[in-house]
């Protein structure tokens, strides 16, 4: 696993030191990633945006605890895991306004105006189907899983995020794969 | 697998919505906003200590100023001499 780069390791010296104007740098260079994870947690751009800066706002307050041995993202990374699943655990009903974002992933499938009404509620329904899948996996298949599909991670980098063995992550994906496969057995 | 395709169809779609492109400067407005909230918590603070203090020390030089105490001297001797008031009426 690749250290802490030089540059990095400059920045959040200088901010430490007072410089927080530097914190731009990070926040430019890692807000779409921790986006893209939110989403894969919540299926909600407002929401994963929220995430988004609640993630940087610890990782400000916090950035003196950062021991600069593992590499930065490693540890963004875990911060907004840990926000997701709380974020999750406070949101205790669906609202109606979630329901409405699954529709936004359909906005993006529409192709024509003329789409056929009954095509696009049978999408809808898949699409719900398979969030709620993604949804009620174990804890760190879904970790494992939104990883490595949402953000393109490898085994290696998701092991040192988990803290687990390389393994161990693969154990987690075979078993993820599965378990949506057989969620979504009815699915045509 | 037609099932896989539909998942990571679906993935494909959430991983194409991308934040807003005002996320970076709210983020960075909240931050700052944070560190202004510490400062004017210890501007307060330091006020307060500051009053504190002032009031201490007023209240200390007002009690020491009026410890002196002005006595009344009364000369019962110089007391109006009613006695010659009486003699006259007489």
């Amino acid at each position: 696993m690749q250290d802490i780069s030089q540059k990095e390791k400059y920045i959040i010296t200088q901010i430490l030191n007072g410089e927080s104007s530097l914190f731009e740098k990070i926040v430019e260079s890692y807000s779409t990633m921790i986006f893209r994870v939110a989403m894969g947690y919540l299926h909600s751009k407002e929401d994963a945006e929220d995430i988004t800066q609640e993630v940087f706002i610890k990782a400000y307050r916090s950035l003196s605890t950062f021991n600069m041995e593992a590499q930065l993202s490693t540890w963004l990374y875990r911060i907004t895991v840990n926000s997701c699943l709380n974020h999750i655990e406070r949101k205790q009903k669906k609202s109606i306004l979630s329901r409405l974002e699954d529709s936004t992933w359909l906005l993006g499938t529409r192709k024509s105006a003329d789409k056929n009404p009954e095509e696009y509620s049978i999408a809808k329904e898949k699409a719900q189907a398979i969030r709620k899948a993604i949804d009620s996996l174990p804890e760190k298949q879904k970790t494992a899983f939104i990883l490595q599909k949402y953000n393109e991670l490898s085994q290696k980098e998701i092991s040192a995020i988990m803290e687990i063995s390389e393994g161990a992550v693969e154990q987690l994906l075979i078993r993820a794969k599965n378990n949506l496969k057989s969620k979504l057995k009815n699915l045509i | 697998m037609e099932k896989k395709d539909i998942i990571d169809i679906y993935i494909d779609n959430e991983k194409k919505i991308e934040p807003s492109p005002y996320l970076n400067k709210r983020i960075m407005t909240s931050i700052q906003s944070h560190k202004l909230s510490l400062r004017h918590k210890f501007a307060i603070a330091a006020s307060i200590i500051v009053v504190i203090a002032s009031g201490i020390l007023l209240g200390t030089q007002i009690a020491n100023d009026t410890n002196e105490m002005y006595a009344l001297n009364i000369n019962d001797s110089n007391i109006e001499n009613l006695h010659m008031y009486e003699s006259v009426i007489e």
